[in-house]
């Protein structure tokens, strides 16, 4: 083996040198491209991972010295009972604590304790109060909390204009149910000039992020030419996803679409299954038995089956998608007839597609 | 809401004057509880000591409370424990062996975590604060703090306690040691403090 010639040595240690001043070249090499770090809060970089005992473990110490997002982040972990028994009680002394060190979270969360009477004595007024800081503080759900308090009017000035601008700046975050409750209010002109077509704005924003309330009403607004041009396709079609999201009114209407077969292709098939689902959650509506009276027994039993198993398909459907019977076009149908539903078979395939987005094709002439 | 008052014991009373004194402070006002501090006495003493107080504290309508002897509160026929030492298990084993009938509460909190464990064991009360010498800055501070989130009661016990604290004090009592028992006139300062609470309720 060759020994380092002296002069080499040298140079190497002399090379070392800077980097070891460093103690880790990886880190010098970070700095240089990426900027000196951020110091990382490595209590919350575990709880996000899942860890949830070490982040509470390496949160402890700071929580006691009075760092509020280590103590919000122990009442989070009680609160949810995550890693540990929940615990309201130790969740609202954490929120407490961290509350008072200005964390606006921990004080809108300390509120909803107290509303519900979660680990504390249940005090509407003293959440009243602290939803109002952590609004003044600028957090976002606690504006719309405060809104629905002075629409309330008991624990909050009662003022439809102010609450009006409160859930008018949360619906500007992006807050879904605010969005939601913000249409409404221009819808019925509560505490601002009515205004239909912003009114659907706002709550289409809400249905697009989900909210089932607020698809339902989208929905019954397409249906009824509310604040939007009438189109029964659209309605239908939100109708669905409210339903698919599991609501029973929305099944409950979607399937009288697919009775009537307005804005959606005539399934009685369908229907069935969505009334099935709807009257599980205990929604049964006569208006919609009647519409169904003509359903084929065969029918009905597939749709009651197909319901079992929603929202997975019965097993063995497979092998009825390999050999789809042909769809007869209809046309004309609007009320259904006995001898309508017997031609229509309702092939699984159509089922499991998506009917709302064929319908325009069969409905146009 | 004025807090009520908890009465601690000095450190190292005379056996032979103390319990007289007790007595000519305690025929004023009315003390919720009365803790016999243990100091540096040995068992023996710290017994002999105790049977004592507990028949003045007991005349005197207060709860009398032992630092820590579950067994000693049981033989003396006090009215409860204050828990010092040992944790969660301790606080257990005494609510065992003493509750319903008698008191049990707790002190010698060092972090808001240990004093929910303990709060959260069926203590009757928390304690925040030395029970005697130099007074802790952050008592107050965790007092008001758990008595505004906790159903549990606070004690508050601060030696270096003027009058001006009962007005204000969040906490449900307010233990009194040092502030009486280094005046001359142990009976008048505590009849002070009592006019306090009195005028705050």
């Amino acid at each position: 083996m060759t020994r380092i010639p002296p002069l080499l040595a040298v140079l190497l240690l002399g090379l070392a040198l800077p980097a070891l001043a460093q103690d880790n070249p990886a880190e010098q090499i970070s700095t240089d491209i990426f900027g000196p770090r951020h110091p990382v809060d490595e209590a919350y970089g575990a709880y996000q991972m899942g860890y949830y005992l070490t982040a509470m473990h390496l949160a402890l110490p700071r929580a006691e010295k009075g760092d509020a997002a280590a103590q919000t982040l122990i009442a989070e972990i009680y609160a949810k009972g995550q890693g540990v028994a929940q615990n309201p009680e130790r969740a609202a002394g954490w929120y407490q604590l961290a509350s008072r060190n200005g964390d606006r979270l921990a004080t809108f969360e300390l509120g909803m304790l107290y509303q519900d009477g979660l680990g504390v004595p249940r005090d509407r007024a003293r959440a009243a109060q602290l939803f109002q800081s952590a609004a003044d503080a600028g957090y976002i759900p606690a504006k719309y909390n405060m809104a629905l308090l002075h629409v309330e009017g008991i624990y909050a000035e009662p003022s439809l204009t102010r609450a009006a601008a409160l859930m008018r700046e949360a619906a500007e975050a992006e807050l879904a149910e605010a969005q939601y409750d913000y249409g409404v209010m221009l819808l019925e002109g509560a505490g601002v000039a009515p205004d239909p077509a912003e009114g659907a704005r706002y709550i289409s924003l809400a249905a697009e992020q989900g909210l089932i309330a607020a698809q339902i009403d989208y929905a019954t607004l397409f249906y009824l030419g509310q604040g939007v041009t009438r189109d029964l396709d659209a309605a239908a079609s939100w109708y669905r996803r409210a339903a698919e999201g599991g609501n029973a009114v929305a099944q409950n209407r979607y399937a009288k679409l697919l009775a009537a077969g307005e804005g959606v292709t005539l399934n009685l098939e369908d229907a069935a299954m969505w009334r099935s689902l709807a009257r599980r959650q205990g929604l049964s509506d006569a208006a919609l038995d009647r519409m169904l009276v003509s359903i084929p027994a065969e029918a009905l039993a597939r749709a009651e089956e197909r319901a079992r198993f929603w929202p997975s398909e019965p097993p063995g459907t497979a092998s009825a998608n390999a050999d789809p019977t042909d769809l007869p076009a209809i046309d004309e149908p609007i009320l259904p007839s006995p001898m309508n539903a017997e031609n229509a078979p309702a092939p699984a395939e159509e089922a499991a597609g998506d009917p709302a987005v064929d319908a325009p094709e069969t409905q146009a002439p | 809401m004025a807090p009520q008052l908890y009465l601690i014991t000095p450190a190292d009373p005379d056996p032979a004057q103390f319990p007289r004194l007790l007595m000519a402070v305690l025929t004023g006002p009315e003390i919720a509880a009365l803790l016999v501090r243990r100091g540096t006495l040995d068992d023996a003493g710290y017994e002999a000591l105790a049977e004592r107080l507990i028949q003045v504290g007991q005349a005197a309508g207060a709860a009398v409370l032992l630092e820590d002897d579950v067994a000693l509160v049981r033989r003396l026929g006090a009215d409860g424990v204050h828990v010092t030492r040992g944790g969660v298990k301790a606080i257990r084993e005494a609510i065992a062996a003493l509750k319903p009938d008698a008191i049990v509460g707790t002190g010698n909190i060092r972090s808001r975590h240990d004093a929910m464990s303990f709060g959260e064991l069926g203590v009757d009360y928390v304690m925040f604060g030395p029970l005697g010498g130099a007074a802790d800055p952050q008592a107050s501070e965790l007092a008001q703090w758990w008595a505004e989130t906790f159903e549990i009661p606070a004690v508050h016990s601060t030696p270096d306690a003027d009058i001006a604290l009962i007005e204000g004090s969040p906490a449900e009592f307010v233990a009194l040691s040092d502030c009486i028992w280094s005046t001359e006139d142990p009976a008048a300062a505590l009849r002070g403090f009592d006019r306090a609470a009195r005028e705050q309720a």
